[in-house]
């Protein structure tokens, strides 16, 4: 399958790959499978709590060209965001940003699915209630 | 002649099964006349598989589908000598969706996933870890394989499913140990 130009510049050349302290109380870890290939991507987020903004992002994907180029392109625009505007990034976004064909979707649901897992992770450690419909 | 043009048929009918979205799937056991069961051996599979190819042989039967029902066949085929693939059709058969259910997969599991393939990607160009890995790995796929197997015994589809997709990643692993190039 031939991959699409900006996929080739993440997969070439990807961004911000590389790890967080996992411990550490402003980092934010989020770890997402795809079982149907045995993709495996880990997504962290580092959070100034004074401004609640997220001032560093990495990843590490094990997975194919998509994968890794859908984790390089979120932590490249998650980083500046506020924690919600973080949320607001849609896996369609990505897809766009990428041109990704269709069987390769699940490549950039993945990637949101990291950035949500990720700012979870975050929110339980500061405690600032995670998702509000789990909260009772 | 030892054929039955009725058994063909019958079979060829018997080969389809519903599928959730409505549309009809091809039962590869059935098109195989074989049971629907886990632990097929590779020489009845294989048996089934001449003997069935000889019935639909091109120059036996006359006709313009021979040739699609000679590739649904191979196809058959193909799934079937895969274990897992083999586990995933019987749990789809006997519990539609299931492994779509199942797809989420513990966070515990998902970071055992990541650093199993640190590791591979850490041993890769070193021939003895990459064998010592390979050992390992292969023989916790033959204990998912087991386990998969009395799972399925028991009827507890959604352990199957996991088990299914958990091995995917034991898999992949394998198929970056294997594949220099990667």
């Amino acid at each position: 399958m031939a991959y699409s130009d900006k996929v080739l510049e993440h997969y070439n050349n990807p961004q911000n790959v590389g790890s967080l302290d996992k411990d550490a109380p402003d980092v934010g870890t989020g770890i997402v499978g795809a079982p149907e290939c045995g993709d495996v991507m880990k997504l962290q987020i580092k959070v100034d709590p004074e401004t609640g903004k997220i001032v560093q992002a990495c990843f590490k994907t094990y997975g194919c060209g998509s994968a890794i180029a859908s984790s390089s392109l979120a932590t490249e625009w998650v980083k500046g965001r506020t924690l919600d505007e973080a949320l607001e990034i849609k896996n369609t976004d990505i897809v766009e940003e990428l041109s990704l064909p269709p069987v390769k979707i699940h490549c950039s649901v993945l990637a949101e699915d990291a950035i949500r897992a990720a700012i979870e992770d975050y929110k339980k450690k500061a405690g600032l209630g995670g998702n509000p419909e789990k909260a009772s | 002649m030892p054929f039955l043009e009725d058994d063909a048929r019958k079979a060829e009918r018997a080969s389809t099964l519903p599928r959730q979205d409505g549309s009809d799937v091809v039962d590869p056991f059935a098109l195989l006349g074989l049971e629907p069961r886990p632990d097929l051996c590779p020489v009845e599979l294989e048996k089934a598989y001449l003997n069935r190819s000889r019935e639909l042989h091109p120059d036996r039967r006359e006709g313009e589908d021979a040739t699609a029902r000679t590739a649904a066949l191979n196809e058959a085929y193909r799934l079937l000598s895969d274990p897992w693939r083999r586990l995933a059709i019987l749990c789809e058969m006997r519990e539609p969706g299931v492994l779509n259910r199942c797809r989420e997969l513990p966070p515990s599991f998902l970071i055992e996933a990541m650093e199993r393939a640190e590791e591979v990607e850490a041993a890769r160009g070193d021939l003895r870890k990459e064998t010592e890995l390979e050992a390992r790995l292969s023989g916790e796929l033959a204990a998912l394989e087991r386990k998969a197997m009395e799972r399925f015994a028991a009827g507890d589809m959604r352990a199957v499913a996991t088990l299914c997709h958990e091995a995917r990643y034991h898999r992949r692993a394998l198929e970056v140990l294997h594949d220099p190039g990667s």
